[in-house]
């Protein structure tokens, strides 16, 4: 169960003639993800494929050579199956998800999923999305009248409400300011940890790798270069500079601390408050 | 995916069609367009089709460029064909046929017509191809089996000027073409849009504001690519939420084509609004005189151009005239 991709290369344009090469913009990726519980970052330049790879775990994109199984659906480039119970199973959230929504008031909108993979009770299951991302006050109001963020989560409601096992996220924190970010993740670290639903989510912050992810997958001109925890990959020097990313804040900090004053830190803690503990141990403060 | 949406899309090549003034092509081009028209000898036509030869080979554009925007018309071009044979009835019959429909033969025709249906649904390519195919065999049938009871008979008569008016119509229609691509495979965008202007020009003394409705259709070509790009997108989100733009019912898909279309107007006038702030911010005024970095000007070859197509365009009408 869950989804994996075994030898998939995918192509934007597959030339007639079998001349002219072929330029991929995924090659040989091989991947497992659980149908519960994990928490993915995917890490890579632009145009490294992040949401080609994305959009090929939900079936928009169906793979040039190799195969992808969703959820014991097995998709190839000439099978035939239907497509949308798939992407009940996998719920994909857009960039700029905002300029999805449609319909008159919030409410219908959220309810514009559900319905068409047909569930039974539409409005129960929008308001209980409404719910969790604490939008239930705007219900009734025309969705073109709010605001970017209050935008966003509308949409990304709308996903929810069809109850996706997997949810992935293409940079959902693109343009919200510090606050709102935080508050999503957050939140979405929630709906990982009570509902026990896989999150992948595309991001260009080393932050949000490294404070909420469980297991990153970082590519490189369609590649997958690393996949694996994310503990080992910030101690895995070659990546990070092989593929040019980037130490999270915290981890540059500690290093230049331990440097400067000669000290005996692990660098590699995560979030702020075991980074204030490490220091605090290790310094020993004096209360 | 977009490379093959746009037929006609500049062909970059070096050749003296490339380089002559965007505003002699088009003024050309219009002539030649009325000489096609005004030409009515099937000799003289052939003639006028193998001038457009000459000038598409050069043009050192590949002519497979050219067959892109005749297919596209190709199902045109068949039933005008089709049609001036059959109806017209000028001249002396050249030949004649003479269709039996018997019990056997509906049955036959029936049956062609639903195997081709169902073939449809499985063979997507050349469809026009094994329509006319079928049609054929279903006439074939027709005209060579008469040996039930006979239901009705009608014929067909093709004349002799029938024939010729479509061989015409034909020619017409592929120099058309041929000659429409040639310039918007020649000739940038931009250009073509700056040769529009200074030929509309005269236009101003019907308080017509030619330099704002150049702008318009030059920024409505350039935001052409963007928004499928942003339909596309639009498109992929809404199937995540279970839209299926290929399957389901007739009521549900005009749901899902609103789905498709609000979203599409929004990012529009979004758009439109963001880029003329943008312009307005970079000083652009409405109908206030611009200075252009490319001027127009016209060189010795444009002028030839001009006198080559000056003199056969006179050639034709006074051809016509006289005769």
């Amino acid at each position: 169960m869950g989804i994996k991709l075994s030898k998939v290369k995918f192509a934007y344009y597959v030339p007639r003639s079998k001349k002219q090469p072929i330029y991929y913009q995924l090659e040989n990726i091989n991947l497992n993800i659980k149908p519960e519980g994990e928490f993915i970052g995917i890490v890579g330049h632009t145009g490294s494929g992040k949401s080609t790879l994305v959009q090929l775990l939900n079936a928009l994109l169906l793979p040039t050579d190799g195969e992808v199984n969703i959820f014991n659906n097995i998709i190839t480039r000439k099978a035939k199956i239907k497509l949308k119970p798939i992407r009940k199973k996998v719920g994909l959230v857009f960039q700029f998800p905002e300029y999805q929504i449609f319909e008159e008031t919030v409410l219908k909108d959220i309810m514009f999923g559900p319905k068409n993979f047909g569930a039974e009770d539409p409005e129960k299951v929008a308001r209980e999305a409404a719910e969790t991302m604490g939008i239930s006050d705007l219900l009734e109001r025309s969705p073109f009248t709010l605001s970017g963020g209050q935008m966003r989560k509308v949409a990304i409601a709308g996903i929810l409400a069809s109850k996706p096992e997997v949810l992935i996220f293409d940079e959902p924190t693109a343009g919200l300011d510090p606050l709102a970010k935080s508050e999503f993740l957050t939140f979405i670290q929630k709906v990982n940890a009570e509902l026990n639903k896989t999150i992948i989510i595309i991001t260009h912050d080393m932050d949000v790798i490294s404070e909420y992810t469980k297991r990153v997958l970082v590519l490189k001109q369609g590649k997958l270069m690393y996949d694996g925890s994310k503990e080992d990959l910030f101690k895995n020097k070659e990546i990070i500079e092989d593929c040019d990313l980037d130490y999270p804040e915290i981890v540059k900090i500690m290093r230049e601390l331990k440097s400067r004053l000669n000290i005996d830190l692990d660098i590699y803690k995560y979030n702020i408050d075991d980074a204030f503990r490490e220091i605090q141990n290790t310094v020993g403060v004096k209360k | 995916m977009n490379g093959k949406l746009v037929f006609g899309q500049y062909y970059n090549a070096s050749s003296w069609v490339h380089r002559l003034d965007p505003r002699t092509k088009l003024i050309c081009l219009f002539a030649m367009m009325i000489g096609l028209f005004v030409i009515t000898n099937t000799y003289a036509l052939l003639a006028a089709l193998g001038l457009v030869l000459v000038l598409i080979i050069s043009s050192r554009i590949p002519i497979n460029k050219f067959f892109q925007g005749i297919k596209m018309m190709a199902m045109l071009l068949v039933f005008t064909f089709f049609f001036q044979v059959v109806f017209n009835r000028a001249g002396n019959i050249v030949a004649s046929f003479t269709f039996n429909m018997t019990v056997l033969n509906l049955g036959i025709v029936i049956f062609l017509l639903v195997l081709f249906i169902v073939m449809g649904k499985f063979v997507k390519k050349f469809r026009i191809i094994t329509f006319l195919l079928f049609f054929f065999i279903a006439m074939y049938v027709q005209y060579s089996l008469d040996t039930s009871r006979l239901l009705f008979s009608y014929s067909l008569d093709i004349y002799d000027q029938g024939m010729e008016s479509a061989f015409k119509i034909l020619i017409r229609i592929i120099s058309l073409i041929s000659l429409s691509s040639l310039l918007t495979l020649s000739t940038k965008p931009s250009d073509l849009n700056n040769g529009l202007e200074s030929v509309a020009k005269p236009l101003k003394y019907l308080r017509v504001n030619v330099s704002i409705l150049s702008m318009m259709v030059s920024i409505a070509l350039r935001f052409i690519p963007t928004l499928i790009n942003e339909a596309n997108r639009i498109l992929k989100a809404q199937a995540s939420r279970g839209v299926d733009f290929k399957e389901g019912k007739v009521r549900e898909k005009i749901t899902q084509i609103v789905s498709l279309l609000i979203p599409m107007f929004v990012i529009a006038y979004k758009r439109a609004e963001e880029l003329a702030n943008a312009m307005e911010a970079r000083g652009y005024i409405p109908g206030e005189e611009r200075s252009k970095i490319n001027e127009l000007k016209y060189k010795t070859s444009d002028v030839l151009t001009y006198i080559t197509t000056a003199v056969i365009l006179t050639l034709i009408v006074v051809v016509k005239i006289v005769l």
